[in-house]
């Protein structure tokens, strides 16, 4: 359903209007941005300031496309965190440096509590006391959840002196808002990330189009499958009451794989990006659905997050170190804090302590389950407990309030009937086909993964230009009429 | 970093801005071979997987024979249990089931044909409405397309596009479902209007949706209360009126539903 502009409109959306229009990855806007944006990187040659201060430049404007003025609000922040983080490594007074970290995390999470949770915090005060507080009307930063918790880690490696402080002001503005992980990760850490802006970059062809690969991949995984696989989905979580219990199995399990290649997606195409850039950002997803316990599972999913969450919050709070009561507990809190930072909403919350619980009964069966022959048998029965297990919470993902997801519940577990398998999959062929490809890609061998990078990175230009004509087609193709938003951008 | 490293890494950005450039030049090239002209940066004319359709000028489409004698439009009920083949773009999707319940409490045979971002131009420049129209010989079929064309601006083609379905279902009863506006559009709602009929085309753009998470879609409930909207003016305003009585209480939706894959023609 594209709205046809004259092409004066057009370059004047793209161009000057902002917030509220976030560029994303997979539509022409930026595709036509990013032939600019190499270009200029052709022409910068071997200024590396230059290179940074372009880059920065272009950060900027994808910020402001996706949240107007509210850039001077995220530019002034970083100015004044920069300013600490300096001031703080140089001082040796322990109090010192304390209260500037601490003014640092009040000025960042505080920012972060107001935007993200203050209509949530009120609205349950509301519910809880019975008033009538006025909802608070604020415009939500696309990507601060992010770029908080990278501030933050940023902070605590300094204070910590596990990381020296950017050099340069523009080091620093630049490793907060880098473009392709600026909105929605991966969360980088300083001592990763610093040195790559401030040295001139090691950049090789193969990092290159290994980089378009993976931008490649990214396209695939978002706007051909998971846009394609939503189009369903959304309308079971949209009133499942509507729906029966096998067409709502079929939802949740097509959501697992929906939100997979939604943010996986969207992390191989930032990294891809980055890569072309000379940039290393890392490894955000390693196939979480192969995982054979809650444990594996969240060492492979989200890792940017959940080795976020391990270092700032999880080993601060004692990790495993105080007794195995305290580590349930360390645990617990951890994976509440994750399901908060996911949204404001009790279902996320809900959602965090679920995965709280798993990871606790992980470890209390650890004792008993390394008794056990690892054998493929074993492997299997794992693999299959712990994507039911997360699968089935996705709901609390999917749905917009408790009713949505009680009704969900409700349908797999009272109304489910397996004589509807064959007309559904007979009415939505593609849609089931889809859904496989995403889950037997899963279990893929690493060399046959790496194998195909490899070829492509190889191969000559014009086998490069065929696969990306395929993959634009296979856009066309199967994309939906409207350009649906990224999930975790929510976030 | 040396001269001659610099030097290819400068050739391979640039080999990566050719392979880009090449590509949109394609497509754009593509767009301008295009029936409608104009700068459509995206579309092509590679047909997508659909069974058994072809993509063609529409000139050469041929016209379905009529097997049955055309009904008069006279304001009469036809109180006769009908096959109907409910067909059109995603917003077929949330009538599905609502009028699903309608066929299961008035007798009627439903099958529904979802068509992801498809348009009138997309079932003018294919095969895919003989296709199903030969399978499964309906008696009455309501149309739902628009909904992807509100902001169109070859207006002259699509009244093409939409004369050409209108002429190819001649000898079959049928209603066309206006789009569910969210936004004013360019004309395809007047154009539908003119060319259908005001008494087989059914105007929704005026109506209150509640509205998903793309701010376009209805929701199922509001899609419902659309499907009961469109069946009292079905039963007792259209120029074929079929028994349409409204289900009461809990009614299973009785609804053979074909998803095609998307195809952007």
């Amino acid at each position: 359903m594209n709205e046809d502009y004259s092409l004066s409109e057009y370059l004047w959306n793209l161009f000057f209007v902002g917030g509220g229009q976030p560029i994303i990855f997979s539509t022409v806007e930026f595709w036509i941005l990013l032939v600019v944006i190499i270009s200029g990187l052709v022409l910068t040659g071997k200024h590396n300031t230059v290179r940074v201060a372009y880059l920065f430049a272009f950060s900027l404007f994808f910020y402001y496309k996706a949240n107007g003025f509210l850039v001077f609000m995220m530019l002034a922040t970083s100015f004044v965190d920069w300013k600490l983080s300096v001031t703080m490594a140089r001082i040796t007074s322990v109090t010192g440096r304390k209260c500037i970290l601490a003014f640092s995390l009040l000025m960042n999470l505080g920012l972060l509590v107001y935007f993200k949770y203050s209509v949530f915090l009120m609205s349950s005060v509301n519910d809880l006391l019975k008033t009538n507080f006025p909802l608070p009307e604020i415009i939500y930063p696309v990507g601060i959840s992010f770029y908080t918790f990278q501030s933050v880690a940023y902070m605590v490696d300094v204070y910590k002196r596990r990381t020296a402080p950017a050099a340069r002001l523009l080091d620093y503005m630049f490793f907060l808002t880098f473009f392709p992980i600026l909105l929605a990760g991966p969360i980088m850490r300083a001592e990763k990330f610093l040195p790559q802006i401030a040295a001139k970059p090691k950049i090789r062809p193969g990092m290159i189009w290994g980089g378009f690969w993976l931008l490649l991949l990214g396209v695939v995984k978002k706007a051909v499958i998971a846009d394609y696989i939503m189009q369903f989905n959304g309308w079971v979580f949209g009133s499942p009451s509507d729906y029966t219990g096998l067409e709502t199995v079929f939802a949740v399990i097509g959501y697992s794989a929906q939100i997979y290649c939604d943010f996986s997606g969207y992390s191989d195409m930032a990294i891809g990006v980055g890569a072309i850039m000379g940039y290393d950002l890392g490894v955000n997803f390693n196939r979480p659905y192969r995982s054979v316990n809650v444990t594996e599972f969240w060492r492979r999913w989200h890792i940017s997050l959940s080795s976020w969450l391990r270092d700032y919050l999880y080993i601060p709070l004692g990790g495993n170190r105080k007794g195995r009561l305290r580590m349930y507990f360390n645990l617990f809190v951890t994976m509440l804090v994750a399901g908060i930072w996911h949204g404001a909403s009790w279902l996320f919350v809900i959602w965090g302590a679920l995965h709280g619980i798993g990871l606790v009964v992980h470890k209390m069966c650890r004792p008993f389950l390394e008794k056990i022959n690892d054998s493929v048998v074993v492997r299997i029965a794992g693999g299959i407990l712990t994507f039911s297990f997360v699968t089935m919470l996705w709901p609390l993902f999917a749905c917009h309030d408790m009713s949505c997801a009680y009704g969900v519940y409700r349908n797999i577990f009272m109304s489910f009937d397996i004589s509807l398998l064959l007309p559904f999959v007979e009415a939505r062929f593609m849609w089931v086909v889809l859904v496989l490809v995403v889950f037997v890609s899963q279990m893929l061998p690493d060399s046959l993964v790496d194998g195909a990078r490899r070829w492509f990175v190889s191969a000559p230009l014009v086998f490069k230009f065929i696969i990306f004509v395929v993959v634009v087609q296979a856009v066309v193709q199967f994309s939906a009429g409207n350009v649906a938003p990224f999930i975790y951008l929510q976030f | 970093m040396s001269e001659k490293h610099r030097r290819k890494i400068s050739e391979t950005y640039i080999s990566l801005i050719v392979l880009l450039l090449a590509g949109f030049l394609l497509f754009a090239g593509y767009s301008f071979t295009g029936d409608d002209g104009g700068v459509g940066l995206v579309k092509t004319r590679i047909a997508g997987y659909l069974r058994g359709t072809s993509a063609g000028p529409v000139s050469s489409v041929t016209v379905i024979e009529d097997t049955e004698p055309e009904k008069s439009r006279e304001n009469v009920q036809d109180t006769v249990p009908k096959r109907i083949l409910l067909l059109g773009d995603s917003m077929v999707e949330g009538l599905s089931k609502p009028f699903g319940r309608y066929a299961a409490v008035n007798g009627h045979e439903l099958t529904s044909v979802i068509w992801y971002s498809s348009s009138s131009k997309t079932w003018a420049l294919t095969d895919t409405l003989e296709y199903f129209v030969r399978k499964y010989n309906p008696d009455f079929v309501m149309v739902s397309l628009g909904g992807n064309e509100l902001f169109v601006r070859d207006l002259e083609n699509r009244k093409r596009y939409v004369s050409d379905i209108v002429e190819r279902l001649s000898g079959i009863p049928f209603i066309w479902i206006g789009p569910p506006n969210w936004k004013d559009d360019t004309g395809i709602n007047s154009i539908l209007c003119s060319i259908v009929g005001h008494d087989r085309f059914f105007e929704s753009r005026n109506l209150e949706f509640e509205r998903g998470a793309d701010g376009r879609h209805p929701t199922a409930r509001s899609s419902s209360v659309w499907a009961d909207t469109i069946s009292s003016w079905l039963m007792n305003t259209s120029c074929h009126r079929i028994r349409m009585e409204r289900p009461e209480g809990t009614v299973a939706p009785k609804v053979k539903v074909i998803v095609l894959s998307n195809a952007r023609i």
